[in-house]
């Protein structure tokens, strides 16, 4: 087999947005060496919550569980970064600045913890305990979403196709470009693990049209290692095409159908990180306490690549890189971002990019101006939303019309925004319109909930009726976590909610079950 | 260290403004309104400069009593935009009471009574010209004839007096000379050959329509418009003239002479193209290209008016809202 096959695409939402990651071969990553005090957070993503399994004031080591995902969360099991001291814990959130976290003070001697060695012979293990083990060493997809990727691996019947997301299109964003020209055995090891649990029959990994080193070093290492199941393609590069569905109907030539999941079409998507990481905690033992950042923007002088542990503080790695007058910080990509609030909040397993710029912006929006109906807008849309007949709709109060018109399908990607010539806004509005929708579906559902359960009360055991109130819990956790989160998402996790399996109970409940793995 | 969080994301931008879009219009009206001073002469240059200025400073009286911020729409070149276009479809003589009362409609009914720019239902400068085709007949009927072009002073005289010099004559447009040679039971082939079409400056509005196309290539250039427009209006009147020219081409014009004959290149693309009052979706904008087409063609062939297209525009102005509507784009995962 030569080169790897382009996938044309048959679609024309999207952008060109100049990504310059062709050029040059990366160097090798940078380490940032840990900090003295690394912040955990307890909530990584909007679906996820962890609970602390420490105390006050415990010791802790390299790699050891501190905390464990809550229930009914997609949160995943949060590991100690480095070895030391539980100095403090945050349960709440008192003000925007300061979040639910660990606080670890670091011994400096990276103490290694008992749990963290490597599985021999993993293709001899059964998939249900390689999943298990993925569960443990908090591996979540590493693309943004950070969902539990055990829950994902979950082997429904008929998946046909692991797609490897190395689709890296938002501009700034290099990390998985690096891990696809430095690790890519990492990758295609993990890849083959995931198969292995998954049971599927192939793999594609999917890698950016321009980012040729990348391409070059995965097509060279796939073929040695010579798995027929597995075949590297290449994609356009057009913005976002790094998007689950965006790529899986790049790659498939068809949508997953409206309200079901990827799953349907019998693919499951991971990201390239996400491998690497499944590839270093079951061979090598390292649960997922870093990750690759890049690190960029224009109060830096280097854009370089570093391996960051979870927890470590913005200033931290200010400091290491020596970048100066740094004014805005935003953490993740140009398109998409968010802009910190402060220095001192961390890096979390989402964390694929921090720019560090000097105040000035990128290219800022013209002023504000109503909307001149130019529908350019309209063609960019990858999720197939006209936003200028959307943003009209939320001018009432009826958002009826607005859900109709695709407010919930909306993805965040800033398409929109972009090309908009009169400067609007339209992304946050409809991340606001969302979030109205989603409200107003769950005081519907709670009346309705609290309707049935009145009728139904005499017929009910108190059990059953505690278990559906935990369910309608857990719902409502997910509501107001996710509400600022993709249509896709919130499917998935709420489908996952209402249909959870033994399985998946298992994997959120308790820890103390863990030791019971079905080996 | 305090940090600057007022960013949200997207934190880049295609740098692409309204102002931007406007003066790439005006400008790209250039080749098409030198050609017309060409042939028609002056009256042309100031009927221009009288409406932009006209519309430009009703914009700011409305934005005064509507109690708004005079920035940015007074920069956003799209009141001078109006009147421009407005002059483009005026005859090159048109006094100048006629023209205010024009901008006025464009201005402060059709745009600022709808709650400026972006909400406005009609295209203002359509607008303004039908109110002057309806109410002044007589007055927008009346084209010079071609060799009176080079006199300033009667231009001017016209400009403010409404009159003509005794010596000025009265000529047409090729659209108004088929219109009355076809009610006169004459042929189009006679039209052609007795000379009546060339008089009526056929050969120049050829001329006049290329330099529009050349203004239009270079908006599409610039990605200022979109293909879809342009394509849907020359297509829905190219397709109904040639149905009726290969049914009689004794009394109907062929498709080409409606194509290049009036000023139809100018609505193809600047008029047509108005983004506020046009549909949104690639699609809908071809659907509402295709209704002006056709309804021009109906309007030339069957209405009292030698040329629809104004018409033509108000009335798919308002099917915008329905075509927007049966348009839409399929939601991700809507399409099997
Ligand atoms: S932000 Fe939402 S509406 Fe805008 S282009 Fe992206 S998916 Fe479409
Ligand atoms: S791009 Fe902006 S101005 Fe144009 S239709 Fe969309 S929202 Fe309106």
């Amino acid at each position: 087999m030569s080169g790897p096959q382009l996938i044309h695409a048959q679609n024309d939402w999207g952008l060109k947005l100049p990504s310059g990651k062709g050029e040059n071969p990366l160097p090798a990553a940078t380490e940032i060496s840990a900090p003295e005090e690394l912040t955990v957070l307890l909530k990584q993503s909007p679906g996820g919550l962890s609970k602390p399994m420490v105390q006050i004031g415990q010791k802790v080591f390299k790699g050891q569980k501190i905390a464990a995902p809550a229930k009914n969360t997609f949160g995943s099991f949060l590991h100690a970064p480095v070895s030391g001291t539980v100095t403090s814990i945050i349960e709440v959130n008192d003000s925007e600045h300061i979040k639910r976290a660990i606080i670890l003070a670091n011994d400096g001697l990276d103490t290694v913890h008992d749990d963290c060695t490597p599985i021999s012979n993993p293709f001899q293990r059964s998939p249900q305990f390689i999943r298990q083990r993925i569960a443990e060493g908090g591996i979540v997809g590493l693309g943004g979403a950070l969902f539990p990727t055990a829950i994902k691996l979950n082997p429904a019947p008929g998946i046909k196709t692991l797609l490897i997301n190395g689709v890296e299109c938002e501009p700034y964003i290099n990390c998985d470009n690096q891990l696809l020209q430095q690790y890519p055995e990492r990758v295609l090891s993990g890849t083959q693990l995931m198969l292995h649990v998954l049971g599927a029959e192939e793999a594609v990994i999917a890698i950016e049209q321009d980012m040729v080193h990348a391409l070059v070093s995965m097509q060279a290492a796939t073929d040695t290692l010579n798995d027929p199941r597995i075949r590297v393609v290449s994609v356009p590069d057009v913005y976002p095409a790094g998007g689950e569905r965006q790529l899986i109907e790049i790659i498939t030539g068809s949508q997953v159908p409206h309200g079901g999941l990827p799953a349907d079409l019998g693919v499951i998507c991971q990201n390239v990180g996400t491998a690497a990481a499944v590839d270093q905690w079951i061979n090598a033992g390292e649960p997922l306490i870093s990750r690759m950042v890049t690190v960029c923007g224009n109060a830096t002088t280097a854009s370089e690549n570093c391996v960051v542990r979870i927890g470590t503080p913005i200033a931290a790695i200010i400091s290491t890189l020596q970048a100066k007058d740094v004014s805005r910080v935003i953490i993740g990509g140009s398109m998409m971002g968010v802009t910190a609030h402060s220095v001192t909040e961390p890096i979390s397993k989402a964390s694929n990019c921090i720019i560090l710029s000097n105040g000035e912006h990128f290219s800022p929006a013209p002023e504000e101006m109503p909307c001149i109906r130019c529908g350019d807008c309209v063609p960019v849309c990858p999720a197939g939303i006209n936003p200028q007949l959307l943003l009209e709709s939320m001018s009432t109060t009826n958002t009826r019309q607005s859900e109709a018109l695709g407010a919930l399908d909306c993805i965040d990607c800033g398409c929109c925004d972009y090309v908009c010539p009169s400067g609007i806004d339209l992304t946050a509005r409809f991340k606001i319109a969302k979030q109205t929708i989603w409200e107003q579906h769950l005081l519907a559902m709670r009346a309705e909930r609290s309707q049935q359960r009145f009728a139904d009360h005499e017929r009910r055991s108190l059990t059953a009726s505690n278990k559906e109130r935990a369910t309608l819990d857990a719902q409502t956790a997910a509501f107001h976590d996710l509400h600022t989160n993709s249509k896709g998402a919130l499917d998935d996790m709420l489908k996952r909610l209402n249909s959870s399996t033994p399985d998946d109970a298992a994997l959120k409940d308790t820890p103390r079950k863990n030791d019971k793995a079905d080996d | 260290m305090s940090l600057l969080s007022n960013s949200r994301a997207p934190h880049q931008h295609s740098q692409r403004n309204v102002a931007q879009m406007m003066r790439d219009v005006l400008l790209a009206t250039f080749p098409v309104s030198t050609i017309l001073c060409w042939t028609y002469g002056w009256g042309v240059l100031l009927n221009i400069l009288f409406a932009a200025s006209c519309c430009w400073l009703l914009e700011a009286a409305a934005l005064k009593i509507r109690g708004r911020r005079l920035q940015p729409w007074l920069t956003d070149g799209s009141a001078p935009l109006t009147g421009v276009l407005l002059a483009l479809a005026l005859p090159p003589l048109t006094p100048w009471w006629l023209i205010a009362i024009a901008s006025l409609f464009a201005i402060v009914f059709a745009k600022h009574l709808y709650g400026g720019l972006g909400y406005n239902l009609f295209n203002p400068a359509m607008a303004g010209y039908a109110v002057l085709l309806i109410s002044f007949p007589a007055y927008m009927a009346w084209w010079p004839e071609l060799s009176a072009r080079s006199n300033i002073n009667d231009t001017l005289h016209y400009f403010l007096y409404g009159t003509a010099a005794a010596d000025a004559l009265s000529g047409a447009t090729p659209l108004d000379a088929i219109q009355t040679g076809l009610k006169q039971m004459q042929t189009l082939p006679e039209l052609l050959a007795n000379g009546t079409l060339e008089t009526a400056g056929n050969a120049q509005w050829v001329w006049i329509n290329l330099a529009a196309i050349a203004g239009g290539l270079f908006l599409l250039m610039r990605r200022t418009i979109t293909w879809q427009i342009p394509a849907g209006v020359i297509l829905g009147l190219a397709l109904s003239a040639s149905i009726a020219w290969i049914g009689d081409a004794a009394v109907n014009p062929s498709p080409w002479l409606q194509l290049v004959s009036g000023g139809t290149m100018i609505g193809v693309f600047f008029i047509a193209t108005d983004p506020v009052s046009s549909a949104s979706s690639p699609q809908g904008k071809l659907i509402y290209g295709a209704g002006i087409g056709a309804l021009t063609y109906v309007i030339r062939t069957w209405g009292a008016y030698p040329d629809g297209f104004a018409f033509a525009v108000l009335l798919m102005n308002l099917a915008v809202p329905l075509i927007d509507r049966y348009t839409r784009p399929k939601l991700y995962g809507q399409v099997q």
